[in-house]
């Protein structure tokens, strides 16, 4: 099963010769396919737009066939946006000041953390547990 | 000389590349001859996006192409590997360790008979075909021996590219009227399992039926075929 695995990985190119246990080819130079800016392919699915995926349910015949279909189709228009430059550029700001944090100094971090937790408190209703939050840990004895 | 859309013959010359620079992806039904690239397909002259050229032509015989999936029948299951016929010239093989969940101890249950959905991970012309019903993670997603009580039949194989081309409405039309699970396997065959007989039947005549149907009258013809079922039965 591994063997097939790295198989599927590495011969992406058909067009290339390849020699391996299943399939044998004459070791000669390739003359034809010097400099040719001709593919050739034997599959429609690199040809047409096909689904790669031929299995279809409707109205909940078989709804674990429905489900993989759903799935791979989110993710197609997942991968579709998690190109778009808007979004990459939306992550790296938080990422930007999620390491601004890290570089500023700590006396003065904690002084801004205080500011926004008092505001907070103020705003929010469940002020005793931030103020919990903030005590300072001691050492505790263990009981006996 | 020959457009795209038009009829083309085995020996024609095709020459008018929409660009001039450039790969060109050549599919079904052409062939190069040194530098010139000549049809060996009778049939019509497609074009897609960059650059991909083939010929649709009407076609019965399979010829096995890796990572297509196709629909088999297992004739031997004996032993390690599977004799399995999926309408090429030569039967496939698959491994009894190919299916989601199969160890060395615990075999999947296959029989002589029984219909499996896999993919080919080796084609060759030379070299008997090896299926697979796992992907590399290890998952089925789909594949694997089909259920009882469904009918499987055989189309040309432009018919089974149709029905799972994403503009062609015909089985969202017909999955509309019906609650059914079907198969377009790329080796032309088709597999339809749904509640009763009667419906399975009337779904493979209506998909075999809409073989040369533009997707603009499908609705209708649809239509057609779903008001004439139930009108029948009551």
């Amino acid at each position: 099963m591994k063997r097939t695995a790295d198989e599927e990985n590495s011969d992406d190119d058909n067009s290339k010769a390849l020699i391996d246990d299943e399939h044998w080819v004459l070791d000669l130079p390739d003359l034809l396919e010097r400099n040719s800016r001709y593919v050739i392919k034997d599959s429609m699915l690199s040809c047409d737009v096909l689904s790669s995926y031929g299995r279809m349910s409707f109205k909940g015949f078989n709804p674990e066939i429905e489900r993989l279909r759903n799935e791979s189709e989110t993710q197609e228009v997942e991968e579709q946006y998690d190109s778009e430059d808007v979004e990459f550029a939306e992550s790296m700001t938080s990422l930007s000041s999620n390491l601004k944090k890290k570089f500023e100094k700590t006396r003065r971090r904690k002084k801004k953390e205080e500011t926004v937790s008092n505001e907070n408190s103020d705003n929010n209703t469940n002020s005793p547990q931030v103020v919990k939050k903030k005590k300072k840990k001691k050492f505790l004895k263990p009981k006996e | 000389m020959c457009d795209i859309g038009d009829i083309v013959l085995p020996g024609d010359k095709i020459d008018n590349f929409v660009q001039s620079k450039g790969k060109v992806l050549l599919g079904p039904g052409l062939q190069r001859d040194g530098e010139e690239v000549i049809a060996v397909r009778p049939g019509i002259f497609k074009y897609r996006e960059p650059n991909i050229y083939w010929i649709e032509s009407h076609q019965k015989r399979y010829v096995p192409s890796k990572d297509e999936d196709v629909i088999g029948v297992v004739t031997n299951a004996k032993g390690e590997l599977f004799k399995v016929d999926i309408g090429s010239s030569e039967q496939a093989s698959l491994s009894y360790l190919n299916f989601e969940g199969a160890t060395k101890r615990n075999r999947p249950d296959v029989k002589n008979g029984d219909l499996v959905y896999a993919k080919l991970s080796i084609a060759d012309k030379h070299a008997e075909c090896e299926l697979t019903c796992v992907d590399r993670d290890g998952k089925s997603k789909g594949k694997g021996c089909l259920p009882d009580g469904g009918f499987m039949f055989q189309v040309p194989l432009h018919l089974a590219h149709k029905l799972r081309h994403p503009d062609c409405p015909l089985l969202k039309y017909i999955g509309k009227e019906t609650a059914m699970e079907v198969i377009a396997a790329m080796n032309g065959r088709v597999w339809i399992k749904s509640r009763s007989a009667r419906e399975t039947i009337a779904i493979a005549n209506a998909i075999s039926a809409a073989e040369f149907l533009n997707y603009d009258k499908m609705k209708d013809f649809v239509d057609n075929f779903m008001n004439e079922l139930y009108l029948g039965s009551s």
